[in-house]
This record gives C-alpha cells, structure tokens and sequence, in this order.
C-alpha cells in the first residue's frame, strides 16, 4: 500500500521537498519529550510497584519502557515522515502536503493570506532552519506549518506569500469618500 | 364612499358604551334574580333593548354615511331624517389621525379623523375604513403640502407573525419530552413494588407514595406551564421578527421587551444553515440561521449566528437564502452528489470503533485502579463490570454505529453557482450553504481506512467555519478540489 501513488493527494515527489536537516529537530524533540515521559512513567510505576505485586525497580523499568514507545514510534517514522512532507507555490495557491497515516493536502488561495510567522526553536537555530506559518481568515489557528525550510528560504517564501503594496491596494477597496 | 362594513362593529361596541348603565343593571338584576324574583322581562328590557339598538343604530349611522373627497375639500355626509354635511376644505386640513383601538385592530380597520383649521365642530372623523384606504385619504389629503409629501414606508423583506412565534415556541418546548421521559422512568416503580431496588427507593422515596391521580396531575401541569414558558419566551425573543433592506446589508429587528436590531452585511455571510428538527419536520417548518465572521451589532463587530428566521415554512426558505446570496437561483440548477457508497459503512465501522474504545478504556483503567488499591473498588461497586457492563456498551456502539449509517446514507453535496452546499437527514434535516467566492483553503485528506477503499475527504474552509464532505471517491474529492479553486480564483480578494 505505501507505495502505491495516491489519485486524491498530490505526491510528495512532485512538490517541493524540505530540507532533511529537520529529521535531526523530531528527533531531538522526540528524545526530549520521551525522556520526560519515561521519567513521570517510571517515577509512577516505582511507588505503585509493590501494589500491583512487582518489585519497585521491575515497575520502574517497565514504566521507562512504556516511557520510550512514542521515541521507537519516531525513530521508526522519521524518514517517511520527511519523505511525505512537500510544498508548492502556484500562481494561485500554496498547496501543502503531510503525514504517513493520516495524509493531508492543503490549498490556500494566496490572497487569502492574512499573514506569516517565520518560528525558529532552539535546535531549529542550531541547524539554521526555520518553520513558515501561514494564516487566513478560516478560523483561529493556522492553516498550514511547513517545517524545516532553511532560514533564507522561509524568508523568500513569505515575501512571495504577502502581497506587494500595490497588489494590496487592489485587495482592499478603497474607503467610500467621506460626504 | 362608504365606510369599511366591518366599522359596524366597531359602532355597536362604542354605542354599548353609552348603555353601560343598563348594562350594569341587567347584571345586577341576573346576580340577584332568585332573591328578587325579578321578572325576565325586566332582565329583557334592561339587558337586549340597549343590544339591539346598538345593532339597529350602527346600521343606520353605516348605511347614511358618505366620505367623498372632492379637489377642493373632504366632505362628510350623514344622517337619514335630519341629514349633516361637513365640509373641511383641503387648505385647512391640519392634521390627519390614523388610529387604531384593540377590537379595530383586530379587524383590520382604522379610525381616520380629519382636523380642519378651527375649534370644535371642524373636524371629520371616519369610525372605520380599511388599512388601504387610510393610508391613500392620508396620502390625498397631506400630500397636497409639499412639505408633507406622503411616503409610504418600505414594507419588511421578511416578517414573523405573533401565531407563527407561538406555535413555533410550542414546537420547540421539550417539556412534553422530560414528561414522556419521567413516565417511563416511573412507571415499572409504580406498578411493581419488587423492581425498586434500595437506590431508587432512596432517591424516589417521596414521589413513589403519591397516588397516580396526583402524578396524572404533577405531569400535566409540567407539560402546561412548560408550554406557557416557552411561548413567554419565545414572544420575549422573537415578537415583530422583521428583515428589512438595508443601505449596508439586511437590518434583522426582533423583541418584546429588549428590541434588537441587527444589521448583517450580506457580502460578509459566510454560511446559511437551514436546519429541521423531527416536530418542525411534521409541521413544515425551518429554522434558518446565518453564520458570519463578523456580525455587526448596532456597529460593533461581533462574531458568531444570527437567526434570519427561527421558523420559516417551506416556501419562505428559498427566498431567504436568496436574500443573503443572490446567486442561489443559479445554485439551484446544480444535481445533488451522493458521497462514496462505502461512505455509510466506512462511518459505521469508525464510529463502533470509537464509542466501543471507551468501555474498553475504562476497564482497563478500573482494574489498573483496583489492583493499585487492593480491591477497593471493586468491593464498593461489585456490579460496575459485570456482563451486563459489556451488553450495554455493546449495544450503545451498535446503536451508534447505525445511527451514523442511516445519517451518512443521506448526505449530498452539490456546487453550482459559486455556492458549496451540503445536506443531511431523513429523520431531522440540516444543510449549509457557503460562498466559494470566500472560499480560505482547501483540504483533501485520506485516513488509512479511507485509502484502502480509495476514497478521500474534502473540505472547504470560510472564514469562521467550513464544510467538510467527508468520503468520497477520490476522483470526485479531487474533482471537488478543483471547482472551488478554479471558483475561487475568478473572486481575487481576501473574502472577509
């Protein structure tokens, strides 16, 4: 099935691709959050040990393992990951494409923009990328999050992505003179 | 010409009024009639002889009297022996007074009276002609003063009258439900003193002991004063509902008591929601509500739905619709689209799924519980998980799963005329209608259940909300795709 090409979504191979740098970022952020989950698990699992007829270091290890399950889950997806993840910018639109699972491919028309975010995390600093996030009127959140672009790119995309001063005026009617 | 005939009426109430006296006495006469032994003759004469001239009076005053309005003045002609001409002449006319009392309201009717320059003795008054006519001698008689130039006012796009909000907040009432709802709890326990067991003895103690006679009662007058509740409520809300044009959209004025007046910029609707409950289905009725970005109340922007009718019949919705997008007319050529035929079973099999993965969570969380705290649990609540736990868990998904089938089989979507729309409901009916001219993004979308049976999902963001048309084949989620982009590109703009 995963490598069957997909009618409804666009291939990723056919938008443009992220920098593979970002694999490093999920990484490191999944190592941290499993570090801090193993730690909560374990520490649980030591005092309730005894109580479920375990001795406190089995529990507490057990409680690690469990702990570790989403950072197997990462390690063993982080390549398909970044293979699924693709954008594109059209004369008209900005399409997007993600996920392995659960796969999703996103259109917004490029005057829809309300604005753009550049995000950059720590790791994200080190490596020198930078995460674009693009706004529209849709709801509160944002509309798309493309990850790991390299910072002088996400820049030129959110150039291109907002409009010129003149093509804003145009957006914009102007306001009804004043009688 | 003549009065309105109706205006009879009126005349017979007004020359009651004048009998009062009589009347009073007829009454007294009936309330003491076995202590006085007064005759019925006396009663007869006090109580039907001021009727009946009445009657015979206001005949005659309707069938003498002429209203004539002629270029140079407005004449009243009455009587029959002693005959009366009154004559105000168009120049003189100061004031025109349309008014209306209770019973004329209720008849359609209204009082004219024409003041003329002058004291007492200079005025006409016309005791009932219809609403029409009024405004047009109004409009003769004040018209002739430029300064006075008769307008009449714009008549509502759309109004709600007293009868429709009543029996709308009747329909809407749930109080027959709690009602339906408590005899079904109640019954087994009235009729069968085995089946209660300590809990619901504990908590129905009181109510169990009451007759039936007094429970016939208690739940009828739940049921009234429900009622009588939500028809106060609805009048509060909703009394004189009007949609009126508007120089910045459409102006929604309704209220008792708090009036609201609500101006709705119609490039700014985002959605159209029509929707149906089961006793509105019956009884062929709407509620159409709107759903902006920005709703502008008296001025102030604030977002969120508005009602542009809390009831409107079948063939008011059409024109509703039409009022906010104009181009619904075209929208209508458009063919309804069934999703995917896997959709119904797709759905099915994800909602038992999910509503079975609850019981089974909890479970496993309550033996986890019970092992942390030796048993504790388990010997408070020794029937929590027992089999019975799992046949009704069971069932609740099954019931659920073939809730979602029957609702998913009767989805469609269509886009015709720069509207998306989307429809559901056999049982209760729910549609949305969306501009694809403000049209946000779009998003395709396949779960992994859905890529095996190849279909996807689209959805359509607006601003504040979207529409999402879940399941179909993949051709036609794509093909979807691209008629609202192709839509959207033709309205450059940010669509807010």
């Amino acid at each position: 099935m995963e490598t069957q090409a997909l009618p409804a979504l666009p291939d990723a191979s056919a938008l443009r691709p992220i920098h593979p740098g970002i694999r490093k970022v999920w990484l490191a952020s999944a190592v941290v959050g499993a570090l801090f989950l193993a730690a909560v698990l374990a520490g649980f699992c030591f005092l309730m040990g005894p109580r479920l007829g375990l001795t406190r270091v089995a529990a507490a290890l057990i409680g690690l393992g469990i702990g570790f399950l989403p950072l197997l889950r990462s390690v063993l997806l982080v390549d398909q990951q970044y293979k699924a993840w693709g954008y594109l910018l059209t004369d008209h639109e900005l399409v997007a494409r993600w996920g392995v699972f659960w796969r999703t491919a996103r259109y917004v028309p490029r005057d829809a923009v309300q604005h753009v975010d550049i995000n950059q995390g720590p790791i994200d600093r080190q490596l020198g990328l930078a995460q674009v996030v693009v706004f529209t009127a849709a709801t509160g959140n944002a509309v798309v999050t493309i990850p790991g672009l390299p910072h002088a790119e996400a820049q030129e995309l959110r150039n291109s992505l907002l409009p010129k001063p003149e093509e804003e005026a145009a957006l914009t009617p102007p306001p009804p003179p004043l009688p | 010409m003549r009065l309105h005939p109706l205006s009879i009426i009126t005349g017979i109430f007004a020359m009651l009024r004048q009998f009062l006296g009589f009347i009073v006495v007829a009454v007294a006469l009936a309330l003491m009639g076995e202590r006085e032994r007064s005759s019925p003759i006396d009663l007869l004469f006090w109580f039907v002889f001021p009727v009946v001239l009445s009657i015979v009076a206001s005949g005659i005053s309707y069938l003498s009297t002429h209203f004539q309005l002629t270029p140079e003045a407005a004449i009243l002609d009455t009587g029959i022996i002693w005959k009366r001409r009154r004559m105000v002449p168009r120049a003189r006319v100061q004031e025109v007074h349309l008014t209306q009392n209770f019973i004329q309201r209720v008849l359609g009717i209204v009082e004219v009276k024409i003041e003329g320059a002058g004291s007492t003795g200079s005025e006409i008054t016309l005791s009932g002609v219809g609403q029409e006519d009024a405004e047009s001698i109004r409009a003769q008689l004040t018209g002739s003063h430029p300064a006075f130039v008769y307008q009449r006012p714009e008549p509502p796009e759309y109004s709600l009258s007293v009868g429709r909000i009543v029996w709308a907040s009747l329909l809407e009432n749930r109080a027959l439900l709690v009602v339906v709802g408590l005899v079904g709890v109640m019954m087994p326990f009235l009729e069968n003193d085995r089946a209660r067991s300590r809990l619901v003895d504990l908590l129905f103690k009181a109510s169990s002991q009451i007759d039936p006679r007094g429970w016939a009662f208690l739940l009828v007058s739940i049921l009234v004063v429900g009622w009588i509740a939500s028809v106060a409520m609805g009048l509060w809300q909703f009394y004189g509902f009007e949609i009126k044009k508007h120089p910045k959209g459409l102006q929604i004025t309704h209220g008792l008591v708090n009036l609201v007046t609500r101006v709705i910029s119609v490039r700014r609707v985002q959605q159209v929601i029509v929707a149906q409950g089961l006793l509105y289905r019956i009884f062929r009725l709407h509620s159409v509500r709107v759903k902006a970005a920005g709703v502008e109340v008296s001025e102030k922007v604030v977002s969120g739905q508005g009602f542009l009718s809390p009831a409107a019949t079948d063939g008011e919705v059409p024109d509703l619709v039409r009022l906010v997008f104009p181009e619904a007319e075209e929208a209508d050529v458009g063919e309804w689209r069934p999703l995917s035929r896997l959709a119904p079973w797709i759905g099915a099999v994800g909602t038992l799924l999910s509503v079975a993965f609850l019981p089974l969570v909890a479970w496993f969380l309550a033996n986890l519980i019970d092992a942390a705290t030796e048993g504790t649990l388990r010997s408070r609540l020794p029937a929590l998980f027992d089999e019975r736990f799992w046949y009704v868990s069971g069932g609740l998904a099954l019931l659920a799963a073939l809730v979602s089938f029957g609702r998913t089989r009767t989805i469609r979507y269509r886009q015709a005329g720069g509207l998306l729309q989307w429809r559901r409901g056999q049982v209760s009916r729910l549609s949305l209608t969306s501009p694809v001219s403000r049209l946000q993004f779009v998003e395709v979308s396949q779960s992994p259940l859905e890529r095996w049976f190849r279909t996807a999902s689209t959805t359509c963001a607006f601003p504040g909300t979207e529409i999402s048309i879940e399941i179909l084949p993949t051709e036609a989620a794509t093909e979807l795709r691209d008629q609202c982009l192709d839509v959207r590109s033709q309205h450059p703009g940010r669509g807010v």
